[in-house]
């Protein structure tokens, strides 16, 4: 017999959400008391309907309701840049700038020992194998700006030693609109370190 | 600059207490007990955000207490600035406020408000532990150069990283290495800004502490202050490529042991008179006055790096000097901007005569 309640129960299921603790998974659990029968199973149906439908890209890592998914699968993309992002989240933030038409290979996290995480955990075993197709001529390395994207950008780097494309980073320096007497002195000297011809 | 008032709320043995502190400075004095070495650690908690003494956050709270709250009023050229530090245990959380703004980071205090705190039971530990003397010239760079303080974390975290990996893949990496060199070049990269950055410091304060200790000490002894390390001796630009040597040249052992060997956090830094080591050879009187030449370079170091004189926090800095020496740092400390001092009750110094106030705690 299970003795605690479908609410503790709840709770414990919203507190493995990222960002919610045990006293907000609480709070949310008893809210949703609140809804309406149907709203609850809307949301209920929601997930489900994710974890069902979206699939991981086999050749990129993206999610999507097709594999490959619609980037892979768009001719219009220019498959002579690639450009390797940490996580789907980073992928999606790039798409909404429009700027960039190549395609993504997207790693699924970042090296970090501390946490467990070695090359094996993360989307790499494929990036050799799509760059030997000899279409793509420019890998963009996009990992977060931390200790651990550094790491794993480094990692790639070495990786991708002999292979016959250009290896580049983006640039790390000021937001725009940022007031350049408030930057932390790292990230001025990093933008120093990139400035560029006019 | 100086610290014209300082309230604290629950702070070790305070519950709310205000201090107002004239711009010469002070003189606390009051038996053993009272929370004179408190007073001093709860003024550099506005430098550096945390306690001097190394004491968690937590332990700092006053005991039946759950949170507590640092504020100076301090003038800078002038300008009144008003910071705060607060600490809540239940929340395990620290934030730090410039004039009501809080802070993004806690560390982000540093710089603001600078002081130096010489405090007598520092002279062993300082002198005796190779990571306090690291501490001692890396919290005095971070003071006048927060980049220092970023590359500090940076290291501490690629360190980190590193030795996990040393320690749980060792028999992977002896076949392949190359997750190794992944953390390697941004190892280096941050220990080679961080060792210029101390052994520029150190030039600047040996003359100034060698010059000091002069004062002080009536004997001819020469104060000097040597840096050893992997690349201490390279060339400016050479230390980042040399300190990559360094890890690789040592990589075997470091898999066989499971850390890293190399690096600013296994440099030393030794106190030295006429070349011997000071923790080793000197006596008491000879290492608290090494200390204390220290401490007053670092006022020097910090005034001419900030543009603002430092506050000078002096606990019970007369305490084993004999009389010649104690009037020498009298003096000395006549030089500087505001002063705190603390004494205990029976003071053999005629500081009243000075210019000092003298407070009762």
């Amino acid at each position: 017999m299970n003795s605690e309640s479908p609410i503790d129960r709840l709770a414990k299921g919203l507190n493995r959400l990222p960002g919610v603790g045990p006293k907000s998974a609480r709070r949310i659990a008893l809210d949703m008391l609140t809804w309406d029968t149907e709203e609850v199973r809307r949301l209920a149906d929601l997930m489900v309907d994710v974890k069902t439908n979206v699939k991981s890209c086999t050749v990129c890592g993206n999610l999507g309701l097709t594999d490959p998914c619609s980037i892979c699968d768009d001719s219009r993309r220019d498959r002579t840049l690639l450009m390797v992002v940490d996580t789907v989240a980073n992928l999606l933030a790039v798409e909404r700038t429009a700027h960039f038409r190549g395609v993504y290979h997207v790693l699924g996290g970042r090296l970090s020992p501390l946490e467990g995480v070695s090359p094996e955990d993360l989307n790499l075993a494929s990036l050799p194998d799509r760059i030997a197709g000899g279409e793509v001529q420019e890998v963009i390395l996009a990992n977060e700006p931390t200790v651990e994207g550094d790491a794993t950008a480094q990692y790639l780097s070495q990786l991708l030693a002999g292979a016959p494309v250009e290896v580049t980073q983006i640039a790390r320096g000021l937001p725009v609109g940022s007031d350049l007497a408030l930057a932390d002195q790292v990230t001025l000297s990093r933008a120093l370190e990139g400035r560029r011809q006019l | 600059m100086h610290l014209s008032r300082l309230k604290l709320t629950d702070y070790r043995n305070f519950d709310r207490t205000t201090v107002e502190l004239p711009v010469e400075g002070i003189a606390i004095s009051g038996q053993n007990g009272r929370g004179k070495s408190n007073l001093l650690e709860a003024i550099f908690f506005l430098a550096i955000a945390k306690s001097a003494r190394g004491a968690q956050d937590r332990d700092v709270v006053r005991w039946g207490a759950q949170s507590f709250v640092v504020e100076g009023s301090i003038i800078r050229q002038d300008v009144p600035i008003e910071l705060r530090v607060a600490f809540d245990s239940q929340q395990q959380k620290k934030k730090a406020f410039v004039d009501g703004e809080p802070l993004p980071r806690v560390s982000g205090i540093v710089g603001q408000f600078n002081a130096v705190l010489f405090s007598p039971e520092d002279v062993d530990l300082v002198l005796r532990t190779p990571a306090e003397r690291r501490r001692l010239l890396d919290i005095l760079i971070s003071q006048s150069n927060p980049s220092h303080l970023s590359d500090l974390e940076t290291y501490r975290r690629v360190l980190a990283q590193r030795n996990r990996l040393l320690k749980d893949e060792g028999h992977r990496l002896r076949v392949d290495s190359s997750q190794l060199d992944a953390w390697d070049s941004q190892l280096a990269e941050a220990g080679a800004r961080i060792v210029s950055d101390r052994l520029a410091t150190l030039s600047f304060i040996e003359a100034r502490a060698c010059s000091f200790y002069q004062r002080i000490s009536s004997e001819a002894q020469a104060l000097s202050l040597a840096y050893r390390g992997a690349v201490a001796s390279s060339a400016a630009d050479a230390r980042f490529s040399d300190l990559l040597d360094a890890l690789r040249s040592r990589r075997e052992d470091e898999i066989r042991l499971g850390h890293t060997l190399s690096g600013p956090h296994r440099d030393h830094l030794v106190f030295q008179l006429d070349g011997r080591p000071v923790h080793k050879f000197g006596s008491k009187g000879q290492m608290k006055s090494a200390l204390l030449s220290w401490k007053l370079a670092e006022a020097v170091y910090l005034e001419a790096h900030t543009g603002h004189q430092p506050v000078l926090l002096m606990d019970d800095v007369f305490s084993e000097l004999d009389a010649s020496r104690a009037s020498s740092v009298l003096e000395l400390v006549d030089d500087f901007g505001q002063v705190v001092l603390t004494t205990a009750r029976d003071p053999d110094l005629d500081i009243r005569e000075g210019r000092y106030g003298v407070v009762d705690l």
